[in-house]
């Protein structure tokens, strides 16, 4: 008998159907016809889900976050991420765009376009006149789709390229003068998780030839799903890079520890929130919390849900949005106002954006006034105090 | 499936078998009739008594589609070269444009276009064929008389006009004179209407050589009456019949028609402020003599339209406001003079214009040779039969219903000044087509037409800060030439009409072209029930009509329909008909998706969507059928793809770009993909001879429609460059679709630069109406600029390029 890889490899074969995945879902908390081991007896049995129509499935399929929290739970080690992501491979083999795209599909556009030759970008835009940058150094920064950010999302006053600025001001005031990268391409997460591994592999395969083009031994990225992609997944795919990855937090708590970086406290009431990429899959919520702490001290207001532990933000990437999303991120940013923070602090840029979005329309007041940033950009402000360099 | 995408160009199909206003849909059961119509009235439109489609030959004439402009005139208004020149032109007086700078200049347009058709002959109109055994007399051939005879004609009776006079034409031949109306023009637009059918017998005059028993002894089945109000006002002072001299207006211009001798003298006084007292002035100048124009109220207040008032200055005719007569003054049976009386202006009078008072004790002459009353006419009932049925109002005219225009006797009917008195010619043509309706209802045995509803109009979005921009002058006769009767207004030149009709504003949301009939041509046809559907009334619809039946159309809630339209223009003749299904075009929720964030709601230009309560307990968005449009912006904006443009689905837009751009362009040649709101795309379809082989076209519905990711995805399938084409700023037809594509352009813009794509790869021009002509130039630059690029390189890496580890 074979079996599809998508349970093969997930280990999908060993679900007892249990149920404690489902316990922890946060869509399975919003949406009672979804739950992980659904998914997975609709696929092992090669039956419609129960009591929903076959049309659905696919829809099902989508909505999962591939936070990870069901298969940190699973007593069975059955992979639900990766389970999630192959199914989809097979579920939208050659479809192109698979499953209704947030945005279109547009983003997802974006990432296969620069899978390919171009005359050359301009993604390097975002680079402050008479910033220490260089093509080629010991230290890589990988800014991502940072720049696509605000250029796409106009209605939200998407402010992604301070992440970069503020990842810059960092690195050079740690002494740093780091490779920045015109033909960086987008890290593939988000093709890879919607099943799109061959087109994630290709921008893989070029980002390594980019990223060896530096000369560089470290890479910094300030997305965690990009260090996720560059660190965890590139080697599955194929492409080994030879630099040490490190997200931001990371790098800062590191230079911490050495003494070299010292920051001013900020006065301000924080929460923070770990994005599924950062604290699951680098397990880097403490590096992250290492430098808040650093901040903020008694003034950083840890949620009850945190760290490991943390829900999703309600969106994976660009791959699926719903009302569930918005439950999700509402949730989000209540327990945040409940906790008398002012500011949401996240490490992910795509956090920040969802986030943001829910916050606009008829979202309450209270919502609204809260101030979502990242932690590049608290982290630059309490090392200068605010004072742009450039 | 077809409703998955938009519709590319295709070609052929339903052919000329669809025909505007003649589409029928029909469910089983007599549930609902469709028929092909237009929105509401653009001001202008509504403002003309005849209802001609200004708006719509305006489009045309600025697309430079002269032939149909004029024949879209001719729809209501028979006499396009006439009231090209003489029309008071109510409709002007409406133009919105006039709030910005000047009013359109409408009736020069229409002239423009009569005078197209004179210098590009075409194939002369067919006889109409007759449908109807009955025939019909109509009595006077003035405009009322022509119009009726015009449209009974084309309903199928058999016509017959009678006139008093050797040329049909009534008051237009008599009474306006040929320095304003060639008689050419006259005897071309009554040729037009002798071409169709209608039988003329001239030189009879009705209630001397003919009676209404004559007519009925020869089997006319209806009567109607137009013979005009002839006879001019008297003055009714001393002195005015005593001496020779004075004369009515009608009187004076047909003796200066007929060229007889008028008495001798050297100086001309004119009494009244209206078309007729210009015309006998500016005939006065013509004649050599010193003309003054006598009235009794002030400039502001004379009903004659200011452009005429200005001519006659410019002539040389002088006036002399607040001045009523009182007395002829004469010498030996001769006019030697006028006594007038002072007047002064006090508050309104029922009229609006300011009422004239005299002021005490204030009189004084002034010399004249000869005097004209031009002051009002009324019927000459001399000739009217006698009788029951025939009632003279106080007014002096002929009474008949006022929404049938029926006499008192059965089946005779009465139109135009003969009903009105004296009035202009589009009312008179107006009557002339109200008659016609009522005398086609009396034959068939159907009641007749009650009041008329009031036109429903609509001003659309008007651009908010048009430029600045006078109308075009149109060439004229200099003064010093004006000595005899040659035509003063010489009309505009192609390039100067076409300049003028880009003028229009396009008030109301329908381009009022006619050129629907081409989009079911093009597999769209816009749709309207005439009734109420699930107890809401429905918007007008878009459907596409396939070139396969088997096809039409697939929509979530399907239900059948019959098609039926005429058989003309096809051999075997007789009405057509065939089976469909159809369902509005609609936007709809998937809830499932629906984050309830309310960018749709903020996008729909219809106020069609609110966020309630969704089917399973939490918010989502709801679309109101009975507003929605389905211009598709919700879709375009909305960020998880909950919205769905039915119709125009977001993957089968993406499919279908990708197919459109898989054929390889000609050697040399670029792939380009042109995205086109649903205006203009039949428009630019028409015109893709002149177009480049290397372009892809494709309709969108709306530009509103177009989604980042469509752009994206084109540039993905290949694309070298992407042009868009909609409507301009404030005349979008989905009202402000354009805008919510506008929000995405700079999106775009912004993410194609990062990527590296140039920017002269993607580019969009929103048309001011009508001017959607220029597009082939415009592209053809688009498609040079991106040649000047090369390839865009953005194809897939090949497959076996490994990176070394």
């Amino acid at each position: 008998m074979s079996l599809a890889p998508s349970i093969r490899e997930s280990r999908a074969y060993y679900c007892l159907d249990c149920g404690k995945c489902t316990a922890v879902c946060p869509v399975a908390l919003h949406d009672e016809n979804f739950s992980p081991r659904l998914l997975v007896y609709t696929r092992v049995s090669g039956q419609a889900d129960r009591g929903e129509a076959a049309e659905k499935a696919p829809h099902r399929l989508a909505q999962c976050l591939t936070c990870g929290l069901c298969t940190r739970r699973c007593p069975s080690d059955v992979d639900y991420n990766g389970f999630a992501r192959l199914s989809r491979g097979e579920e939208f083999a050659g479809a192109g765009t698979p499953f209704p795209c947030s945005h279109g599909g547009a983003l997802e556009s974006l990432h296969r376009l620069m899978a390919r030759d171009g005359k050359g970008q301009r993604r390097l835009d975002w680079v402050p006149k008479g910033a220490p940058a260089a093509e080629t150094g010991d230290l890589v920064y990988f800014s991502g789709c940072l720049p696509f950010f605000d250029a796409y999302f106009t209605h939200l006053e998407s402010d992604s390229s301070a992440i970069a600025r503020s990842s810059l001001r960092l690195l050079s005031g740690l002494g740093e003068t780091p490779a920045l990268m015109s033909r960086e391409r987008c890290c593939g997460h988000d093709l890879y998780w919607s099943g799109d591994e061959a087109t994630a592999a290709e921008l893989a395969r070029r980002n390594a030839e980019s990223i060896a083009a530096t000369g560089a031994t470290r890479l910094v990225a300030s997305c965690p799903e990009c260090a996720h992609m560059l660190r965890d997944v590139y080697p599955t795919l194929g492409v080994s890079l030879d630099v040490e990855v490190m997200h931001l937090s990371e790098y800062l708590a590191g230079k911490l520890e050495t003494g070299e970086l010292s920051l001013r406290p900020l006065a301000e009431t924080v929460s923070f929130h770990d994005s599924c990429r950062l604290s699951r899959q680098l397990r880097a919520g403490d590096a992250a919390r290492a430098v808040l702490n650093r901040i903020y001290g008694d003034d950083f207001r840890e949620f009850e849900r945190h760290g490991e532990e943390a829900p999703c933000c309600g969106t994976n990437g660009w791959l699926h949005c719903d009302a569930v999303s918005r439950q999700l991120q509402e949730t989000r940013l209540k327990e945040a106002v409940e906790r008398g923070a002012e500011t949401l602090v996240t490490a992910c840029p795509k956090c920040q954006l969802h986030f943001r979005c829910a916050q606009e329309g008829d979202a309450d007041d209270e919502l609204k006034g809260l101030k979502v940033r990242d932690l590049a950009t608290v982290a630059a402000e309490a090392m200068d105090g605010g004072e742009n360099p450039w | 499936m077809y409703g998955g995408a938009g519709t590319s160009m295709s070609r052929g199909g339903f052919g000329d078998a669809l025909d505007a206003g003649a589409v029928k849909l029909e469910f089983p059961g007599g549930g609902h009739n469709y028929s092909l119509h237009r929105l509401a009235d653009s001001p202008c439109h509504a403002a003309c008594p005849a209802g001609v489609d200004v708006k719509g030959y305006i489009g045309l004439i600025a697309q430079g589609r002269m032939q149909e402009a004029v024949d879209l005139v001719r729809e209501r208004c028979p006499l396009p070269g006439i009231c090209g020149r003489v029309c008071t032109h109510p409709c002007e007086l409406a133009c919105q444009r006039s709030e910005q700078d000047e009013a359109v200049a409408i009736r020069l347009l229409k002239r423009f276009v009569s005078d197209w058709e004179d210098e590009h002959p075409s194939v002369p109109p067919r006889p109409a064929p007759r449908h109807h055994e009955e025939r019909v007399a109509v009595v006077g051939g003035g405009p009322a008389g022509l119009a009726a005879a015009f449209d009974l004609v084309r309903e199928g009776y058999g016509v017959t006009l009678f006139e008093m006079a050797d040329e049909p034409g009534g008051m237009l031949n008599q009474c306006i004179p040929s320095f304003r109306l060639p008689r050419r023009v006259i005897h071309k637009e009554v040729n037009h209407i002798a071409q169709l059918g209608v039988e003329f017998r001239t030189g009879v005059t009705f209630g001397r050589d003919l009676s209404l028993d004559d007519l009925h002894d020869e089997g006319f089945g209806a009567v109607l009456l137009a013979v005009g109000a002839q006879l001019g006002k008297r003055l009714g002072v001393d002195g005015e019949r005593e001496n020779l001299g004075v004369f009515d207006c009608v009187q004076f211009l047909r003796m200066i028609e007929r060229k007889l001798p008028l008495p001798s003298g050297k100086s001309l006084l004119v009494v009244g402020g209206g078309m007729s007292a210009m015309d006998a002035a500016r005939t006065g100048k013509r004649l050599g003599l010193k003309v003054t124009v006598v009235y009794r109220r002030t400039r502001s207040e004379m009903p004659a339209v200011i452009d005429e008032v200005q001519d006659a200055e410019r002539e040389g005719v002088k006036f002399r406001f607040l001045a009523a007569p009182t007395e002829v003054l004469g010498k030996g049976g001769r006019v030697k003079g006028l006594r007038c009386q002072a007047m002064k202006l006090v508050a309104a009078d029922e009229s609006g214009r300011p009422r004239p008072v005299p002021i005490r004790g204030e009189f004084f002459d002034l010399k004249a040779d000869l005097i004209v009353t031009a002051i009002s006419q009324e019927a000459d009932f001399s000739l009217l039969p006698k009788g029951d049925g025939f009632e003279r109002s106080k007014w002096g005219t002929l009474v008949a219903d006022e929404d049938t225009l029926a006499t008192g006797v059965e089946g005779v009917f009465a139109a135009g000044d003969l009903v009105l008195g004296p009035d202009t010619v589009i009312g008179a043509i107006a009557q002339g087509h109200r008659a016609a309706e009522s005398i086609h209802a009396y034959l068939r045995g159907r009641p007749l037409l009650g009041p008329s509803p009031p036109r429903p109009m609509e001003l659309g979005i008007l651009p908010r800060s048009p430029r600045k921009r006078l109308r075009r002058q149109q060439q004229v006769l200099p003064v010093e030439e004006r000595k005899g009767f040659r035509e003063v207004e010489l009309g505009y030149h192609e390039d100067a009409a076409r300049e003028e009709a880009l003028r229009c504003l396009r008030c109301g949301p329908c381009q009022e072209c006619g050129s629907c009939a081409d989009e079911c041509r093009h597999r769209i046809a816009l749709l309207r029930p005439a009734g109420e559907t699930n107890g809401h009334p429905m918007g007008p619809t878009l459907v596409r009509v396939p070139n396969d039946p088997e096809e039409f159309p697939l929509a979530l809630e399907p239900r059948p329909v019959s098609l039926t339209w005429p058989g003309q223009g096809l051999a075997a003749g007789g009405d057509h008909r065939s089976e469909w299904e159809l369902s509005p075009l609609l936007c709809k929720v998937d809830e499932r998706l629906c984050r309830a964030c309310g960018d749709c709601v903020t996008a729909c230009p219809y106020d069609a969507i609110r966020i309630m309560e969704g089917t399973g307990g939490g918010s989502a968005a709801r679309v109101f059928p009975e507003f929605c449009k389905s211009c598709g912006s919700c879709a375009s904006v909305c960020p998880t793809g909950a919205m769905i443009a039915d119709h125009y689905g977001h993957q089968g837009m993406i499919d279908e770009i990708s197919a459109l751009l898989a054929p390889d362009p000609p050697l040399g040649a670029s792939r380009i993909l042109l995205l086109s709101c649903n205006w203009c795309f039949p428009l630019a379809a028409s015109r893709l001879d002149e177009m480049p082989p290397s372009l892809r076209i494709m309709d969108t519905l709306c530009t509103g429609r177009i989604h980042p990711a469509f752009i994206l995805s084109a540039f993905e399938a290949g694309a070298d460059g992407v042009f868009v084409t909609g409507c301009a700023e404030g005349e979008c037809h989905y009202r402000t679709g354009n805008q919510t594509f506008l929000g995405h352009v700079a999106r775009l813009q912004g993410i194609l630069g990062l990527l590296g794509v140039d920017s002269e790869r993607f580019d969009m021009r929103l048309f001011h109406r009508g001017e959607i002509h220029v597009l082939p130039e415009i592209l053809g630059d688009f498609i040079e600029g991106v040649r000047g690029r090369g390839r865009l390189d953005l194809d897939p890496a090949p497959a076996e390029q490994e990176v070394s580890s």
